[in-house]
């Protein structure tokens, strides 16, 4: 009670005063964020860990073995090892920019913090031991949940188990070590501070702590894909053959570093209006042109022996992307011109082209199931009939429309050739009857920041209608069509609800975008470990077409 | 000069302009209207009809609705629906806003990097966190059904403490502007006339505000509920085990932390002008009572945005539930909806009725909400 009374006292003490007040709004500050930063971080961020960490496992219903990265390779074959090494080396070059900024800003200050790499140092090992030490518990606590089932749950049990787990054997070593690298990595920080007293020391120690953990990371991916290849490798030549896998690493590897040359070369001729200039820009895009060819080459060579629904979710989803996005534009910004105008009605007329983008998907889609049923009554095929066309299945036809439409006239196009299913068709329909509205709104608000005396001026010197919009508002609005087509194409990629719901087994699959065939994966046939891998496939697809789309269309677009 | 030459010289083909941008919107808007107005249409048919080519029901079949409605169960699927969301919505907003005004406008070490850490998770595709998020539910619904159950207990008696402390500061300050439109009027019949009055203006003026009050007001009656039965429970050792599949925590639970409305209030706050926290700090009001008295107030629209967003989110939710829900105990309306549209199959006129039913409700809050709603979904697109 004593005890307790003078701490409580010194705690009163330290928040008390001028001194105090800073703490106390620190105290207020991390109480207002708790709730929001916990679930964010329990529902959003934990799990990507987690998912990373079930989709190395043969996990079906219940966690099975560990093993690596075969899901991967399983789902992109050789692309897998690609993706490794590629991280590997991001992570160095990271941990490389890491220490050039460093090094700026000690030379900005003329200071020599290189002694801070000690604590950074320590820093790193034990982030890694964390890691590692999470990796070896998880297991144990989720294999509570399998110890209990049947048994009368309370909490002492519940806490007693949890206690259990993470005394368990297979846990001693990396509690150990994670202890022992916290300790000396703290000890070693307050040393460091003591001995250096400058205001920069934490954050350079930190700086160096996340080059150093970087540059592990990246070590260990590199040495990881290469036993992995070397492996690979050695279990083929058990059978007799030999797998291309460093060929096609080296080939994707180039490309890339080639792309990147060229385009880095474009970019720093474009300025320049001379000869020279002029032959670098010709080289940059050459040598841009030849990367992208490699890539366009060898990264479908690459995943060919990979899993085939994923190429096919690939493939519905480009389909899906390329029928949907540039119309789906084209169409709202054209009536979002029409619309800015001020005139009588074009409220109303706002409001309906919204309507469909609050409509329930699961509602608007079985509208349009029925709408392109494939009875002959029914409205899409009674409006064909009109025009003299049989009744066609639309929504459970899986032929292409391309070799379809070929058919009719009596030519037979190749099966690449064929295009998107009839089916997928309607589900592009239904996709640009849905977003139009939401394009619109975001045109209308683009029209709305564009200086009005531009336009009035541009009238005055007897511009007109079609050249001041090619000239003027057309550029000016290249921010907006820039951030939806991201939007959009980002979009296609995550579809799902109304592409389950207007999905039909006679379909074939045609309609399954990526998100659907994932769903589909971890939902019907409840292979988790798989859909997983799948699921950061889709990431890695996603993260690199926003930084594409960055660097291409960043660069394009107008701010004015 | 040239300029109003050139307007008469062009007067005719101005108004040919005209009539060709309204000729193209009503092309447009028919084809957003069809969807719609097929739907109802055929939604009012009889069987026979609908399966027909009729465009009109010849005969109107009120009863449609009727049977779809019972058939469907819809009763419990709105009741589901309405329960999750409002109480998705109570948890999200009441930690986004507390989060949204410590990054906007407290200091505290880790401030950014918090943040940023909050806005990466943005880019992550709802695929990757599905199947994880699917077994940590389950994982904690297997495990945490006693001790859980009394956690949760613990934070329903919190939230309504807290509620119920909000809610009488702006009911007194509804009471004293009431108070003064009603002063000097005689008679309670003149009185109540006058009330009527002032409520339809702010009304008309203000419909997201009498949603709002609208939302206290359940929010309220919740609260003294949970106040009247949870802290018995808590002490008596009589709270039920709380299992989180099948259940309301794991449809709602892991959307209360939302980081598009922590971004989106967190925008708002910070341009709330310093001046008005500096005199309210002179006036002794710390930081909550700033949050509470200053700040919210004045931040009804975004809040109203953040209300009809995850209304139209859990309205529509399909995955999640689909995973985490195998009874129709707590099953929301979408997959109640698609249930009956697999079950009642070919018989259209009865599946475009419980189509149109599912849509009412969102047409409803949009039509009220409409200009707010198309307003700051440009605001969030172009800065986002």
């Amino acid at each position: 009670m004593e005890i307790s009374g003078t701490a409580g006292q010194k705690v009163r003490q330290i928040l008390r005063g001028r001194r105090g007040k800073n703490l106390r709004e620190y105290l207020a500050a991390y109480l207002f964020i708790f709730p929001a930063v916990f679930l964010i971080f329990m529902f959003g961020i934990f799990p990507v860990g987690f998912a990373l960490f079930v989709s190395m496992h043969k996990w079906r219903l219940k966690r099975g073995d560990f093993i690596g990265i075969e899901n991967f390779i399983s789902a992109v074959d050789d692309l897998a090892y690609v993706t490794m090494f590629a991280l590997g080396i991001g992570a160095i070059v990271a941990a490389y920019m890491l220490i050039r900024a460093v090094r700026a800003r000690a030379a900005e200050y003329d200071e020599k913090p290189w002694l801070m790499a000690i604590p950074g140092s320590f820093y790193a090992a034990a982030l890694l031991a964390f890691i590692y030490w999470v990796f070896v518990q998880l297991p144990e606590v989720l294999d509570i949940a399998n110890k209990i089932v049947g048994l009368e749950k309370t909490r002492e049990m519940f806490l007693n188990l949890l206690g259990e787990a993470f005394r368990a054997e297979s846990v001693q070593p990396a509690w150990g070590v994670l202890v022992w690298t916290l300790g000396v990595s703290v000890v070693v920080s307050v040393a460091g501070w003591r001995l250096w007293r400058n205001r920069r020391n934490l954050s350079y120690q930190t700086q160096f702590g996340l080059a150093g953990f970087s540059l592990a990371v990246g070590i260990f991916l590199l040495v990881w894909a290469f036993r992995e290849v070397l492996e690979a490798y050695a279990l083929a030549a058990a059978e007799g053959v030999e797998p291309p896998i460093w060929p096609h690493v080296i080939a994707i590897a180039s490309g890339v570093l080639l792309a990147m040359a060229g385009w880095k070369l474009w970019r720093s001729a474009e300025g320049q209006f001379t000869n020279l200039g002029f032959w670098g820009r010709i080289l940059g895009a050459l040598i841009l042109m030849t990367g992208a060819v490699l890539l366009v080459i060898y990264i479908p060579a690459a995943g060919a022996m990979g899993d085939k629904d994923i190429w096919l979710g690939l493939r519905v989803t480009v389909f899906y992307s390329l029928g949907t996005v540039p119309f789906q534009l084209a169409i709202s910004l054209f009536l979002a011109i029409l619309l800015f105008r001020k005139m009588r009605g074009s409220e109303a007329f706002r409001i309906i082209f919204f309507l469909p983008y609050v409509t329930p998907a699961v509602a608007g889609a079985a509208v349009f199931r029925q709408l392109f049923s494939n009875r002959p009554q029914a409205p899409a095929n009674a409006v064909l009939k009109l025009i003299g066309i049989d009744t066609q299945q639309w929504l459970r036809e899986p032929d292409g429309i391309f070799s379809m439409l070929a058919e009719s006239i009596g030519f037979t196009l190749p099966d690449w050739a064929g295009g998107p299913s009839q089916a997928l068709v309607v589900v592009m329909l239904y996709s640009i009857w849905t977003f139009v509205g939401y394009d619109i709104v975001i045109y209308l608000a683009g029209l709305g920041n564009i200086p009005t005396d531009l336009v009035e001026s541009a009238e005055i010197d007897g511009a007109g209608k079609w050249h001041v919009f090619r000239h003027i508002t057309f550029p000016l609005l290249s921010p907006t069509t820039y951030f939806l087509s991201l939007i959009a194409i980002i979009g296609t990629f995550k579809a799902f609800g109304h592409i389950f719901v207007l999905s039909l087994g006679e379909a074939l699959g045609t309609t399954d975008t990526f998100s659907v065939v994932i769903f589909r994966e971890f939902f019907e046939k409840t292979r988790y470990g798989y859909a997983s891998a799948m699921a950061f496939v889709l990431f890695a697809i996603i993260l690199s077409l926003t930084y594409v789309n960055n660097k291409i269309q960043g660069s394009r677009v107008f701010y004015g | 000069m040239a300029k109003i030459n050139n307007g008469k010289r062009r007067f005719p083909r101005i108004k040919l302009g005209k009539v060709f941008t309204y000729i193209v919107l009503a092309v447009g808007a028919f084809f957003a209207l069809v969807p719609f107005l097929w739907m109802i249409s055929t939604s009012l048919m009889s069987l026979g009809e609908a399966l027909g080519v009729a465009l009109i029901p010849s005969e109107i079949h009120w009863e449609n609705y009727i049977e779809a409605w019972d058939r469907g169960e819809f009763t419990e699927y709105f009741v589901n629906s309405i329960y999750i969301t409002l109480i998705t919505l109570a948890g999200e907003l009441t930690f986004s806003i507390l989060a949204a005004y410590a990054f906007a406008r407290m200091k505290f070490p880790g401030r950014n990097l918090i943040f940023g850490i909050l806005l990466s998770t943005m880019m992550i595709p709802g695929m990757v966190n599905i199947i994880p998020n699917f077994l940590i539910v389950t994982w904690i619904g297997r495990l945490l059904d006693a001790p859980g159950a009394y956690f949760i207990e613990f934070v329903k008696v919190i939230f309504a403490l807290i509620v119920l402390f909000v809610v009488p500061r702006y009911a007194r300050q509804y009471w004293e502007e009431r108070s003064r439109v009603l002063e000097g009027i005689e008679g309670w019949g003149a009185k109540l006339v006058k009330a009527l009055k002032m409520e339809l203006t702010i009304t008309r003026e203000n419909i997201g505000g009498r949603l709002g009050v609208l939302l206290t007001a359940a929010f309220v009656v919740g609260s003294i509920y949970i106040l009247a039965t949870s802290p018995l429970a808590i002490i008596n050792g009589e709270v039920e085990p709380l299992g989180w599949i099948n259940n309301w925590p794991a449809l709602t639970i892991p959307f209360m932390g939302s980081v598009f409305a922590v971004f989106l209030l967190r925008q708002f706050f910070s341009q709330i002008p310093d001046e008005l926290f500096d005199a309210a700090r002179i006036d002794g009001a710390g930081h909550l009572r700033f949050l509470l008295e200053v700040v919210l107030p004045l931040s009804k629209a975004p809040i109203m945005v953040i209300v009809v967003l995850s209304f139209i989110g859990s309205w529509n939710a399909l995955a999640w539930p689909l995973l985490v829900t195998n009874t129709p105990d707590w099953r929301p309306i979408a997959v109640g909806l698609l249930n009956f549209v697999t079950e009642a199959g070919q018989e259209i006129n009865l599946t475009m009725a419980g189509a149109f039913i599912t849509i009412i409700p969102i047409l409803v809050i949009y039509f009220l909400t409409q200009k707010q709603f198309t307003e700051s979904i440009a605001r969030s697109g172009l800065k986002g």
